[in-house]
């Protein structure tokens, strides 16, 4: 289960895009989840969310991250009603309990409740994405630039746990031949046994360490200053997609300012589409959320702009 | 100029009472291709450190004397640029990635040399073109092989274009083949673009003859120098371990020259032997292994029977294996990676239970039950001895072992300690010492419940001459008090020597099982040195003491008068 | 009612914060070959611990004791980035979720709290790190429910969060049993280990005979 990164190369155009961009797009995807409040909203992200999947051929990916997002949907659901009093239509009058006060569960609450869900199988929606689309390596070469070390440290620990956990698995079996018996005994029992097999392993790997450290001040670590080698080369696709999620972001921006993708729950909600802004906006902001997805259907049926891009 | 001037070099590690490098001269020309052999502790890696100014730049520790590289003291030398001049390949291809790509382990020392990113590309280019590393260079590296590891560990070094390779037993953790594959690239390397090599070498006879120059190291000082050759004639005389083998049998007798490949061995072979017609297709001696009816009469110790198993991915390892292992047999399990070895491994110690098939050990079912009724009797040694070593002291990891299988009599710790000649250590902590010796003690760890079945996982990786040897002769005396042995090697010299019978695996099948004779007299390319050597001339020679046997009374002219004080085993 | 987009900020908060302290924690001083590879060793061996443990634990980690004794041990920085990387690294094998940043925060803390208790008392053993190690059981939950609250819930009171973090209470008690029992098997010879390595870290003398 841990010898293989999440990300899988598949070769999909939507997995073609420079880190950069794919950052860039799916952060303005994550703040304006963030930033809407009208459920109609947050529905058409999901879509395009759900289609974005489908382009990286990730549905299987993403039932994980929804079962995932349940639990903590559920959580989210119950503690809602439970404390919200500004609702006006009260569904059901509960009794009085200490520290809550009087349990009434109105309407708009539970609304809320369940808008505050689909926002955050959005959120979940958009990791799923970013996981499934961009190569962590490329990602962290882009941050190599700024942050050198502490990527390469992240680096080299993802390069080795495989490894350790392939080594504890083995440890651990080697624990067995000498006689301990990990199911066996109570909690505290158990720990200890846990704890000779983590033991042996702290030790190996702190001994691993220094020799990994000879290895690389072998080729030259610590002898100046560090350039960064980069795989990563923009072209048009990633200037395109780039822009239109800043576009994105600047409707949005002027939408929520004019009102659009705003919605009160309480004391009575808003109605879903009060004006025809409201649908326009919506438009124009998901129109250019949809361009990494236009180029990639492009591409499929059309040689010329394959080549263009 | 030469390359290299060594001067009195001698050298501490830090807190340690005894010299690693004692009083070490030495001049190295640019181009040579310098083997260094020795015992482990003989002070190979320290020199090799020293070479690469690792020594005593990252390790501190007192020294003396001085390295000089082209003209220069190497401690007054840029580090960069001298990682620009001397690169280094080490042991343990696990422990030199450092990065999760492949393109971005190769660049790796580029960046640290601060390269411009046009300049990186076109090394990287190049290496992964020369070192043909084309279909793994976007793999994640942590799920490489091992051979393809130190190939990535080499371009890694080499994308720095030094001009002097140190090689620090670049092939000890790795199969035959992929070992095959480093030494034939660095063969390369020294002839084709003039690189300056220093190799370190436990298992001489792959790269004995590609050396120009054999420096042989004894307790920190360097106890011959000079071409391969001189050296082996030189060292010929006293017991010669660190000689390939085919040298070594020869190095028994007065031969007009000494060969050290099996080609040079067979040709000299041929020209002092009087062929016997009958000898040639006679079988092997007679002494060896038990007659049928004798194994017959013991009890199975270990019996597979049509063995089939899957992993959940899909792959399937075992295809109808079958063994039968009677007791006290000692058994080495060889084949390629990905053979099956270890995965049947871990069905006769029920770590894994079989699809379909039984599996019996000491008579327990062990498919249905599982480890548990087994590992009190079975002693299971893995590749790595560090695995077993966490307590404070080397005593009171045999103290660990039998207290979990509660086993009040502790005078057997005692007497496991003298076996294995750790009493002076029963008070050390086991991670002070020396590799061998954490062998020892692992070893001791799992033997101290006095088990029926004896399990060993690649026991001879990284492991020296000496050492090896020891363990062999420790195995085969256990099999005459009746344990049974099972070992999973690669090492096909250590099988001849010193187990009964092979078994072979390719591809989830036993292709081939029965005493050692039978199959790797057959084998062209599973057979030791001697074995290769010998093919043909006079079949059924595997070992070193079969070969004195057999093929010394038939030297015509007294050759072999004095067989007796040259040679050792 | 006022748009204040409490979540927004939050979230922001999370991830502008953990690349700064990275940033900042790296730009303090060169790290050199030694202690690049110790620490991403030790944050390897945390996600790995992390990942092996199973059903026969209920699930419980021998990471966060570990964590927090390397910055008992090493100070702040190394037991930051030591507590900070495993949910990075993990999470590269199971997935990134928008948790990762708060994660990394909470473990980073962890980490440096190690190192604070060190430098306030400077006396304290592996006793003090033990009791610090169960408070952070229940502080970990309720740190990590910070963003879930903001982002989710209206309005934001101590009500609303005292239930969520009621909701997690199971799991925390969990968390912090578990620490408490790793640290008190574990603890003082995990120090004793990192000491002696701290020791190898920093004692390079040169000496000319």
């Amino acid at each position: 289960m841990f010898d293989k990164l999440y990300y899988q190369d598949k070769g999909l155009f939507l997995q073609s895009f420079h880190p950069a961009a794919v950052l860039a797009y799916l952060f303005v995807l994550l703040l304006l989840s963030l930033l809407y409040d009208n459920p109609l909203y947050l529905l058409s992200l999901l879509l395009l969310l759900a289609l974005l999947i489908r382009g990286v051929d990730g549905f299987e990916a993403w039932e994980g991250f929804l079962k995932a997002g349940v639990f903590l949907m559920l959580v989210v659901m119950a503690v809602n009603p439970l404390v919200i009093r500004a609702g006006a239509t009260i569904i059901w009058h509960g009794p009085d309990v200490p520290f809550l006060g009087r349990l009434d569960i109105s309407m708009e609450a539970m609304y809320f409740g369940a808008v505050s869900g689909l926002r955050l199988l959005v959120i979940m929606s958009v990791f799923c994405l970013y996981n499934l689309m961009v190569n962590p390596d490329n990602v962290l070469n882009l941050f190599s630039r700024a942050a050198g070390k502490s990527v390469l440290m992240v680096a080299l620990a993802t390069r080795m746990f495989p490894t350790m956990v392939r080594d504890l698995k083995r440890i651990k079996e080697v624990m067995q031949f000498r006689g301990v018996d990990f199911e066996e005994g109570s909690m505290w029992e158990r720990v200890k046994k846990y704890s000779c097999l983590y033991n042996v392993m702290l030790l190996s790997s702190l001994e691993d360490s220094m020799e990994i450290a000879e290895s690389m001040q072998a080729r030259a670590y610590g002898s100046g200053r560090r350039s960064v080698y980069s795989r990563n080369q923009p072209r048009p696709r990633d200037y395109l997609s780039m822009g239109a999620s800043l576009l994105a972001l600047f409707a949005a921006a002027w939408g929520l300012h004019n009102g659009c993708g705003r919605y009160a729950f309480y004391p009575v909600a808003d109605a879903l589409v009060s004006d025809i802004p409201t649908l326009a906006a919506l438009f124009v902001v998901l129109f250019y959320l949809f361009v990494p997805l236009i180029l990639s259907e492009g591409c499929k049926y059309c040689r010329f702009i394959k080549s263009k891009i | 100029m030469p390359l290299y001037k060594v001067e009195n070099l001698t050298y501490y590690y830090p807190e340690a009472e005894k010299a690693a490098l004692k009083d070490i001269t030495l001049i190295i020309e640019e181009g040579e291709f310098i083997l260094v052999a020795g015992g482990s502790g003989s002070g190979k890696s320290s020199l090799a450190r020293a070479l690469a100014g690792l020594i005593p730049d990252f390790y501190g520790g007192r020294v003396g004397g001085k390295v000089y590289f082209q003209g220069q003291d190497i401690r007054t030398m840029d580090r960069g640029k001298l990682a620009r001049e001397v690169g280094m390949v080490f042991q343990d291809p696990e422990k030199q990635i450092v990065q999760t790509h492949v393109e971005a382990e190769i660049a790796f020392g580029l960046e640290n040399l601060g390269l411009d990113n046009e300049e990186m590309q076109r090394r990287v280019a190049e290496v992964v073109c020369f070192m043909d590393l084309k279909q793994i260079r976007g793999a994640f590296t942590a799920n490489l092989s091992g051979g393809q590891k130190q190939k990535l560990a080499l371009a890694s070094v080499l994308a720095m274009q030094p001009r002097v390779l140190v090689l620090d037993e670049p092939t000890s953790q790795l199969d035959p083949v992929s070992a095959e594959d480093i030494l034939n690239l660095v063969k390369r390397l020294n002839e084709e673009m003039g690189f300056t090599v220093i190799m370190i070498e436990q298992r001489l006879d792959r790269c004995y003859h590609l050396a120009d120059r054999v420096l042989l190291m004894e307790k920190g000082r360097i106890a011959c120098d000079g071409s391969a050759r001189e050296v082996a004639r030189k060292t010929s005389r006293d017991g010669a371990p660190f000689l390939p083998p085919v040298a070594r049998f020869f190095a028994g007798i007065e031969a007009p020259s000494l060969p050290l490949t099996v080609k040079e061995g067979r040709k000299l072979l041929r020209s002092c032997i009087i062929i016997e017609r009958d000898m040639v297709l006679r079988p092997a001696a007679g002494k060896v292994g038990d007659s049928p009816a004798d194994l017959a009469a013991r009890g199975s110790a270990v019996c597979l029977k049509n063995l089939w198993f899957t992993y959940t991915g899909g792959q399937e390892v075992l295809k109808d294996v079958s063994l039968d292992v009677g007791e006290g047999e000692f058994v080495a399990v060889l084949g390629e990676n990905g053979a099956g070895k270890s995965t049947m491994l871990r069905h006769l110690t029920g770590l894994l239970r079989p699809d379909r098939g039984t599996v019996q050990v000491l008579g327990k079912d062990v498919g249905r039950n599982g480890f548990k009724e087994i590992r009190r009797h079975t002693a299971y040694l893995s590749q790595n001895p560090n695995d077993y070593l966490f307590q404070d002291t080397v005593e009171d990891e045999l103290l660990f072992t039998l207290k979990n299988f509660g086993l009040k009599d502790t005078s057997v710790v005692d007497e496991m300690l003298d076996r294995f000649r750790l009493v002076q250590y029963r008070r050390t902590n086991p991670r002070d010492l020396s590799s061998g010796e954490r062998q020892r003690v692992a070893l001791a760890s799992v033997l101290v419940t006095s088990p029926g079945l004896i399990i060993l996982d690649e026991p001879t990786r990284g492991v020296d001459f000496r050492l090896k040897a020891e363990l062999g002769r420790f195995l085969r005396h256990e099999t005459v008090k009746g344990r049974t042995v099972i070992v999973v090697t690669h090492d096909v010299e250590f099988a001849a020597e010193y187990a009964a019978r092979i078994v072979m695996m390719s591809s989830g099948r036993v292709v081939s099982d029965g005493e050692k004779h039978e199959v790797l007299g057959k084998s062209v390319f599973y057979s030791p040195q001697l074995g290769k050597m010998c093919r043909g001339i006079c079949d059924g020679v595997l070992t070193f003491s079969e070969a004195r046997e057999r093929i010394y009374p038939l030297l015509g002219n007294g050759a072999a008068a004095d067989e007796g004080q040259g040679v050792m085993m | 009612m006022t748009w204040t987009n409490w979540g927004l900020y939050i979230t922001m908060a999370g991830i502008i914060s953990v690349a700064l302290l990275m940033l900042g924690m790296e730009k303090k001083a060169g790290l050199n070959a030694r202690q690049v590879s110790l620490i991403a060793m030790l944050a390897a061996f945390c996600a790995a611990g992390r990942a092996v443990t199973g059903v026969a634990l209920l699930f419980m980690q021998p990471t966060m004791f570990l964590v927090e004794i390397t910055g008992f041990v090493f100070g702040a920085r190394v037991g930051f980035f030591v507590g900070a990387m495993p949910p990075l690294i993990s999470n590269f094998f199971i997935g990134q979720g928008p948790w990762t940043p708060w994660q990394m925060i909470s473990w980073g803390l962890v980490g440096m709290s190690g190192a604070a208790v060190r430098s306030l008392f400077p006396g304290a053993g592996y006793r003090t790190v033990t009791v610090l190690c169960f408070i952070w059981g229940y502080l970990y939950g309720a740190i990590m429910d910070i963003w879930q609250w903001s982002v989710f819930t209206s309005p934001l009171t101590t009500k609303s969060y005292f239930l969520l973090w009621a909701a997690g209470f199971s799991f925390d008690s969990l968390r912090a049993a578990g620490n408490l029992l790793f640290c008190a098997a574990l603890g003082s010879q995990s120090i004793k280990i990192l000491r002696h390595f701290h020791k190898k870290m920093d004692v390079r003398y040169l000496e000319n005979i």
